[in-house]
């Protein structure tokens, strides 16, 4: 006998001792057969123990049936189950297994004559050995006799595997929908006035300030909830005159839920209308403040046979998923811009078909019966008119359209003038989307995009303009210009074509590009031409190619370069090399050019964030002129009155946002404040709206730049920032942050014990491992089930500050046919002491007869 | 008293497989399924007090796992081989950490595919003297049994396996610093190796966490052979460095090793190791 043999042997005659009184008794073996237990394990599903049998060769022979239920392969057992017919892979061509002429008929492969040994029915359960079963799924069967276990593995997987696995990333789903993607609850607005913040710029064309500069300061405090602005531009000239050049002041209050008005702005403010303009005076809307990214739901439901399912991505993220048991339409949310949906569909044997949808959502589209409305009047600030009025109104028609009218009232010169306006947006579900704005003697303009699949992609646009809108050009005259843009992608190559001219005359503009990427980079070509109707101006004709490149680096340190070259017919006409690349904590860049009427220039910029504010600086030079220089400084400070000496950096996010303040303290007292018999709480990481901040060692933190009225989530790190033994009362808080002020969120963390304790088995009881407990909390009513180990002790981590209750759960007790002495156990966990363990009293169980 | 071969000894990229292999040793049957625990080594100072293990559960079955601590580091005989000492008890010398470590959770059941993150805390007691102190963190893991509702009849397949590993923890308090002296090097020769032996001595007041390359050079200065490996000295060691000779070239006239020991790791360690001089030497073949 060889020693693998002699191995099988011993493992099986364990198997046999196992099996209990049920196995090596068992009556009518053929003979030289032995039968016994084994496992049948399938990697991600589970496992099965069931009866095997061996052969007088070792080799051991599978049930039938309780292996296919187990992989989920669906198959028919015809003629008093003496044939099987087993779809294969993925409901490929079926197999059949046919115990009568003993045989399996597989499509595409030689028929294979089954021995006496390799396939047998025994009480009346067909059996088959692994070489046989090996066929019969494709799979690959392997025998571990030291761990009494067959194991099965296939690729494509068995459908059990793949309905594990879809579990699996449903729940993943899930639980990234309840992390990130799920709607915050909402909160209220406070009325909140103080704070203040202040804002500024200074830029200058010289190295004197006091020549060629612009000063631009704002500062702003909350009132009432809403925020109020004050603002001033200064400039000096060349030649050193000094002037005070606007002084702005508004008011803004958002009203957030609000039906019939959403925001009200007084003061210096901008229009709403199809053209934004600066005013002086008022401004209503019941638009959001922030418009959320989702812009709709839409239901999924492709045409299935029964028995299927289907799964819906989003850009490779599992956006829903339908429900085997019951099959429904699946919600998918639409966002503004692109959605390209993914819908998998399952079949029961396998199957799996991939479908592509697209859907786009214009920026301006509504929901179907969404009303908006915008309207406002006052002063225009600028020489340009006297006075303006305008008023808008879009409505959603469908889900696929949106139209929109309105106009504007401007008085110039002591007369005025009304100028109607529509807009429109079109989005039917498919691969196309279009958009139209219009204004009376203005411009008219629309575009339409096609998306035809990950690989192409296309869109058009046209427009007519008068002077003073859209696109600024070069090319001078009294005359409305057209302008028509077409644009498109076939992956890997964009190309785009740009026509355009005087209204009613041929073009005097046209552009031709291509790009495409190329190993760390891009490259571009293009060839322009212009026939200016002006004799003044000389035609041009130019091909440029244009690389970028990104060089060698760590990621965030990665320089880059760019090159260009330009040629006209007579020959080069210019070119361009330039280097940017991160430096410290800021950005600096060289580029130097060459052009053919202008000569060799050089130019260096940096920029630098320094606690203040930010400082960028450039200078350039040219063959014939002086060295040129100019700067800008800007920044942005937030004052808390509460905690005065310590101003926030707001960088270039002062004015308009807001900031949100607290403190993480060890809540001693239980009370919830920070008070007297409280700790503070130093270094916790805290984090809202993507912004991270620490508690000093007062254990406060000052977080600034945080978008205002929507609500976002304050929260503290609840696994690495402080001792195991605390835990926050509250790991989130939800506000609606008010601008211009530190909104509150404080934080106590509570003091949290380990529950350890006991159950033992008294006689007749099987086990005391494996038992489920219930732990209530009385004071919350908050259950938790806790398994005892084999052991029969029980550990429960971080239950907080309360009394509880423990008691054996009664599906255990009826399993075991015991009962729990005591049946309740009550305890509680205190605030006060070091000691983080809670130890109570061993639980007993006993034989429910008994008792009796 | 048990020992476990050398955790710090490997290569860092290879130091988890290694702590496999050591746990392997000390698991009554080793398990292809058993829980994985990460890092590899934890590293805590005053500051923060505690750090953190994540177990990972990738099998089919639900494990029960038990945290303990235990004090160990590895250690050499005379012939360089080298284990890893675990005491039961500990004498007042040692730099212990056990006494005053706490897990939480210290017991937990993972289910099959479940993380569970277990944090680890230090208490040390005020009058500590400066200094780095040791521990293992040893993660035990059985098998679990199914919720009693779930199992059918008397029938057990469960194989009683326990497997532990063994995470290295270093506690420093206060100012900490270490050092090595090389006290002694020589070469030992077999049929197919060469054999470089280094009994190094450990400076300061923390262990030595470095990293040894020795390369075998021929007389025209090339590397012939060359091993790697990560080291770490918590007091004196004498250990082997096995140079695998080149198939058919015996070592001749001129032929040199060449070893260098620095305070370098690679991985999730490297932010953690205490600087200190390199060491270095070359001698020529006898």
């Amino acid at each position: 006998m060889t020693m693998r043999r002699l191995a099988r042997q011993l493992s099986f005659a364990g198997a046999l001792l196992l099996a209990g009184p049920g196995g090596a008794a068992a009556q009518g073996l053929p003979s030289g057969y032995d039968q016994g237990l084994f496992q049948v394990v399938i990697p991600r599903v589970g496992s099965a123990v069931v009866v095997v049998l061996v052969n007088p060769q070792g080799d051991v022979l599978l049930p039938l049936a309780p292996v296919l239920e187990l992989a989920s392969v669906p198959f028919a057992a015809d003629e008093g189950g003496a044939l099987f017919r087993v779809p294969g892979p993925a409901g490929s061509d079926t197999a059949l297994l046919d115990f009568t002429r003993r045989q399996l008929t597989r499509p595409g492969a030689a028929d294979l004559a089954l021995g006496p040994d390799d396939a047998r029915m025994h009480d009346g359960e067909p059996y088959v050995a692994t070489r046989v079963l090996r066929e019969l799924l494709r799979a690959q069967v392997t025998v571990e006799w030291p761990h009494l276990q067959v194991a099965l593995t296939r690729d494509p997987p068995f459908p059990a595997q793949r309905q594990a696995e879809l579990e699996l990333q449903r729940r993943l789903a899930e639980v990234r929908a309840r992390g990130h993607g799920a709607e915050l609850p909402d909160a209220p607005l406070a009325s909140r006035t103080g704070g203040g913040v202040l804002s500024w710029s200074l830029s200058s064309r010289h190295l004197d300030p006091l020549k060629a500069s612009n000063l631009f300061g704002q500062a702003g405090v909350a009132v009432l909830g809403g925020r109020a602005t004050v603002g001033l531009v200064a400039s000096t000239s060349y030649a050193g005159g000094t002037g005070l050049e606007q002084v702005t002041a508004a008011y803004e209050r958002v009203f957030p839920g609000e039906r019939w008005l959403s925001r009200v702005a007084v003061g210096d403010v901008v229009s709403d209308g199809v053209v934004a303009r600066s005013l002086r005076g008022v401004s209503l809307t019941n638009a959001p403040f922030t418009r959320t990214p989702q812009f709709d739901q839409i239901l999924v439901q492709p045409d299935l046979p029964a028995g299927w399912q289907f799964e819906v991505y989003q850009e490779g993220r599992l956006v829903g998923f339908s429900d085997p048991a019951a099959p429904a339409p699946v919600p998918v949310a639409l966002s503004y811009g692109t959605t390209p949906l993914e819908v998998r569909m399952y079949g029961p044997a396998g199957e799996e078909v991939v479908s592509d949808l697209l859907y786009q959502i214009p920026t301006e589209h509504l929901q179907d019966g969404q009303l908006l409305y915008a309207a406002g009047g006052g002063a225009c600030p600028t020489a340009r008119c006297d006075a303006l009025g305008y008023g808008a109104l879009d409505y959603g028609v469908t889900r696929w359209l949106t139209l929109g009218t309105g106009g504007e009232y401007l008085r110039e010169d002591g007369e005025g003038a009304l100028r109607l306006s529509a807009r429109g947006s079109i989005a039917p579900q498919g691969h196309w989307m279009g958009e139209f704005q219009a204004l009376q003697g203005s411009f008219l303009q629309g575009s339409v995009r096609w998306s035809g699949s990950r690989r192409a992609s296309g869109a058009l646009s046209a427009a007519l303009r008068s002077p003073g809108f859209g696109q600024p050009t070069f090319l001078p005259g009294p005359d409305s210009r057209w302008d028509v843009n077409a644009s498109g992608r076939l992956s890997p190559v964009s190309g785009n074509l740009r026509v355009a001219g005087p209204r009613g005359a041929r073009p005097d503009q046209w552009r031709v590009g291509l790009s495409r990427p190329i190993p760390r980079g891009y490259l571009q070509g293009a060839f322009e031409a212009i026939r200016p109707a002006d004799p003044a101006l000389e035609d041009l004709d130019l091909v440029s190619l244009r690389t970028f490149t990104l060089l060698p680096g760590r990621w965030r340190r990665q320089p880059t370069l760019n090159a260009a070259l330009r040629a006209a017919a007579e020959g080069l006409h210019g070119a361009e090399l330039g280097l940017s690349m991160p430096l410290g904590s800021g950005h600096a860049s060289v580029n130097g050019r060459w052009q053919t009427e202008l000569g060799a220039s050089l130019a260096v910029s940096f920029t630098r964030s320094v606690p203040w504010g930010r400082f960028q600086g450039v200078a350039s030079a040219s063959g014939d002129e002086v060295l040129r220089a100019g700067y800008t400084l800007d920044g942005g400070l937030a004052l808390d009155p509460r905690s005065p000496g310590s101003p926030v950096p707001a960088g270039s996010f002062g004015i308009g946002f807001a900031g949100v303040r607290g403190h993480v303290f060890y809540d001693y007292d239980g009370d919830g404040r920070f008070g007297a018999g409280d700790e503070p709480a130093a270094d916790i990481q805290v984090r809202v709206a993507g912004r991270t901040g620490r508690t000093d060692a007062r254990g406060m933190y000052q977080i600034w730049a945080v978008p205002p009225y929507d609500p976002v989530a304050v929260s503290v790190d609840t696994v690495a920032s402080f001792l195991p033994t605390w835990a926050p009362s509250t790991s989130r808080h939800v506000l609606r942050p008010v601008p211009h002020v530190f909104n509150d969120a404080d934080f106590p963390l509570v003091r949290t014990r380990e529950l350890i304790g006991e159950v033992v088995a008294g006689p007749g009881v099987l086990t005391s491992g494996g038992v489920t407990l219930e732990l209530v909390h009385l004071d919350t009513g908050e259950r938790r089930e806790v398994l005892t180990f084999e052991d029969g002790q029980f550990y429960v981590s971080r239950l907080q500050v309360g009394g509880y209750e423990l008691r054996v759960a009664p599906a255990s007790l009826r399993a075991l046919g015991a009962r729990a002495v005591p049946g309740t156990v009550r305890f509680r966990v205190e605030g006060r002491g070091e000691d983080p363990f809670v130890e109570v009293e061993t639980v007993r169980l006993e034989r429910a007869e008994a008792g009796r | 008293m048990k020992t476990l071969s050398p955790l710090h000894a490997p290569r860092a990229r290879s130091a988890l497989a290694c702590l496999l292999a050591g746990a392997a040793l000390l698991a009554d049957v080793g398990r292809a399924d058993a829980v994985t625990v990460t890092p590899a080594a934890l590293f805590i100072d005053h500051r923060t007090r505690s750090a953190s293990l994540t177990l990972h559960n990738p099998g089919l079955t639900a494990e029960e796992i038990e945290i303990t601590f235990a004090f160990g580091y590895a250690r050499s005989d005379e012939h360089g081989r080298i284990q890893v000492v675990f005491l039961d008890s500990v004498p007042p010398y040692e730099p212990s950490a056990v006494p005053f470590l706490r897990a939480f959770p210290r017991r937990l059941r993972l289910e099959p595919g479940q993380r569970q993150l277990v944090r680890i805390l230090v208490q040390p007691p005020r009058d500590l003297a400066d200094g780095e102190y040791w521990a293992r963190v040893m993660v035990a893991s059985t098998g679990g049994q199914p919720p009693i509702e779930q199992r059918t009849g008397d029938v057990r397949l469960q194989l009683e396996v326990r497997t532990v590993f063994a995470v290295a923890l270093n506690y420093r308090h206060g100012s900490v610093a270490t050092g090595l002296e090389v006290e002694d090097a020589r070469v030992e020769a077999t049929d197919s190796t060469l054999d470089l032996l280094l009994d190094m001595e450990r400076q300061g007041n923390a262990a030595f966490l470095g990293h040894v390359v020795v390369e075998l050079l021929d007389d025209r200065g090339r590397v012939v052979a060359e091993v790697e490996q990560d080291v770490a000295v918590y007091r004196r060691i004498l250990w082997r460095f096995p140079l695998a000779l080149p198939e058919g070239r015996p070592p001749a006239a001129g032929w040199r090793v060449r070893w260098r020991v620095d305070a370098e790791r690679d991985g999730e360690e490297a932010p953690h190791i205490l600087r200190a001089s390199a060491r270095s030497g070359t001698f020529p073949l006898p």
